[in-house]
């Protein structure tokens, strides 16, 4: 379970820490847009688009719609911030970070690198 | 508004030179340094005052770069360094990490401020972070 949820956490710092979903989501702060307009922004294929916003849905950050022949993204309540957007990232990146050295000093010890 | 820094401690069994060292060795950042669904692709440290140092790492899409120059090194009492990442972008934030020695070995705060300087954006509360929190919660009561 603790793995589980670490495992979330990460996948969210990772959809949020690239500049190009940051710009969807800013995109998508004004409402919801159809996913060829969405990557009609921006200077790069429509692949490669999709794949920055799959990675941003497998977050739970934005979701899409079909109606008819079109797709509609739109960002969760939750993805859109203010302030604390930065703040909350690196409290829960400093938290996993302190785990994983924890268990690497744990490791390290347990090889008898600590007298 | 004055947001209050991020701070982070955890209590750890070993003495204040092995995390301090554990905090500038490049071999050990690799380790422990990347989040778990990302893998560490190289890692550059030159640990003395003015110093900098480079962690890459890659996930999915390509290369995420954390980069940083050391501000003050007391070993093992405390280094404090400046810290730029994608998401960031062009800001320099400041980490400081303090090592108190105590009797069950070393008390770890890690303390990043500067994070209340991103570009301005709409003020309404929320964000992620209400996920962050409730999944925080959820690690700390299970770990």
């Amino acid at each position: 379970m603790v793995e589980q949820v670490a495992g979330a956490l990460d996948i969210t710092y990772g959809a949020l820490a690239d500049p190009t979903r940051r710009a969807i989501l800013e995109v998508l702060r004004a409402g919801e847009a159809r996913v060829t307009d969405v990557a009609g922004r921006f200077p790069m294929s429509l692949n490669a688009v999709s794949k920055h916003i799959r990675t941003l849905e497998r977050a739970g950050l934005v979701r899409r719609e079909v109606r008819g022949r079109d797709h509609y993204l739109a960002a969760e309540p939750d993805a859109l911030g203010g302030a604390r957007d930065w703040i909350d990232h690196y409290r829960s990146f400093w938290e996993d970070r302190a785990d994983a050295l924890a268990a690497h000093l744990r490791d390290t010890r347990d090889q008898g690198s600590d007298p | 508004m004055t947001i209050e820094p991020v701070r982070v401690e955890r209590l750890l069994p070993v003495r204040p030179e092995t995390v301090f060292d554990a905090w500038t060795n490049p071999e050990s950042l690799r380790q422990w340094m990347s989040p778990g669904s990302a893998v560490v692709g190289s890692v550059e440290c030159d640990p003395r005052v003015g110093g900098s140092f480079r962690i890459v790492m890659l996930d999915g899409h390509g290369a995420l770069e954390h980069a940083g120059r050391y501000l003050e090194l007391e070993r093992p009492r405390r280094l404090v360094f400046t810290w730029r990442s994608p998401v960031t972008g062009s800001v320099d934030t400041r980490v400081t990490v303090e090592f108190a020695g105590i009797d069950a070995g070393t008390l770890m705060v890690i303390t990043h401020e500067g994070l209340d300087e991103q570009p301005t954006r709409d003020a309404h509360r929320g964000g992620w972070a209400s996920i962050a929190d409730k999944l925080a919660e959820a690690v700390t009561t299970t770990g």
